[in-house]
């Protein structure tokens, strides 16, 4: 990922962090449109953008990050990248609050099931490095489930859950 | 005399009987999601209300004798964000919804539970990911799509 495209990047997400209110009621049931000033990627190269915001203690233990009770919780924005000819997965580029100096980058792979589900689709970050990977359910096409290392379903609370929604210019 | 202690044996049993039927906790599934025009239709919630999120709790019983599903309250607070804080500006508005709630899967097996399935318009429909998340569907049975703030899964309380 080039410097300036992770800038512009990082800039993007906090502005939407930051707009997070202001989103308008929608009409019909499709992606949000991000309210950044600057257009989130898209393209032939662009699989989809999706954000969302979850409780912080569960990744902060994963990611093994010291214990901050302030940490109340974290905002993701990850963009999956694929092979314009093939659409095979190819990297991902996550900007998020627990890592807010620089964006997480790595390849992205399609695997199967999860605990419960053996031919649930799980997008997986990182599949090189297992002990730090990511996994992510595939509701549909605009909506992700975090799943946590043994690839079981993550349960939130009665504000955040553990779901990223697509989100479009 | 004797009738009397049958009366009250009768009405004892009677009383026994329904409180076994109804004393199981219910369970319980909580969420804040975005305030789309979709949910405001489900929840009579009118569309020119101030309304950024709606605070969820949706409590399902069923028979302890079978287990089917049988009656579900559904408490549900909406309105404007109390900055700094995970509540709503002036408390919020808050409504509920109770009746019956059924149960039905697929070809593919997948869950989903209706509540008041006899009035389509007021109707609500989700998809049961596990036995601790629930995702609210729309009218087409599709997932619901949040934003960056809130989705619409609810979580086992």
């Amino acid at each position: 990922m080039k410097p300036t495209l992770s800038f512009l990047l990082l800039g993007f997400f906090f502005t939407l962090a930051n707009s997070i209110h202001a989103q308008e009621a929608r009409l019909a049931n499709v992606p949000s449109k991000s309210n950044s000033r600057k257009p989130i990627a898209s393209g032939p190269l662009v699989v989809g953008v999706f954000a969302g915001r979850f409780p912080c203690s569960e990744i902060a233990k994963d990611w093994k990050y010291p214990e901050r009770p302030e940490c109340t919780k974290v905002k993701w924005a990850i963009t999956f990248f694929q092979d314009s000819v093939t659409h095979q997965p190819t990297t991902y580029h996550l900007l998020g609050t627990l890592n807010r100096q620089a964006a997480r980058e790595g390849k992205w792979s399609i695997v199967k099931g999860t605990k419960t589900e053996p031919e649930a689709i799980v997008y997986q970050l990182d599949p090189d490095k297992p002990d730090v990977s990511v996994y992510l359910l595939k509701g549909d096409d605009n909506v992700l489930f975090i799943l946590d290392q043994q690839r079981k379903m993550r349960v939130g609370d009665d504000y955040l859950s553990y779901t990223l929604n697509r989100i479009v210019n | 005399m004797k009738t009397l202690k049958i009366s009250t044996f009768i009405l004892l049993a009677a009383c026994f009987v329904q409180a076994s039927r109804t004393s199981p906790d219910p369970t319980t599934f909580v969420a804040s999601t975005p305030c789309d025009m979709i949910p405001r239709t489900m929840l009579s919630i009118p569309a020119n209300a101030d309304c950024e999120f709606i605070k969820w709790n949706l409590a399902l019983r069923r028979d302890p004798r079978n287990q089917n599903p049988t009656f579900y309250k559904l408490s549900y607070t909406y309105g404007m964000t109390q900055p700094g804080t995970t509540g709503f500006r002036n408390g919020g508005t808050s409504l509920t919804k109770e009746g019956n709630w059924i149960s039905r899967k697929d070809a593919t097996n997948k869950e989903t539970y209706q509540l008041n399935s006899n009035t389509p318009e007021t109707s609500l429909s989700f998809a049961r990911l596990d036995d601790n998340l629930l995702h609210l569907l729309d009218p087409q049975g599709r997932l619901m799509v949040g934003h960056a703030g809130w989705s619409y899964t609810l979580n086992r309380k």
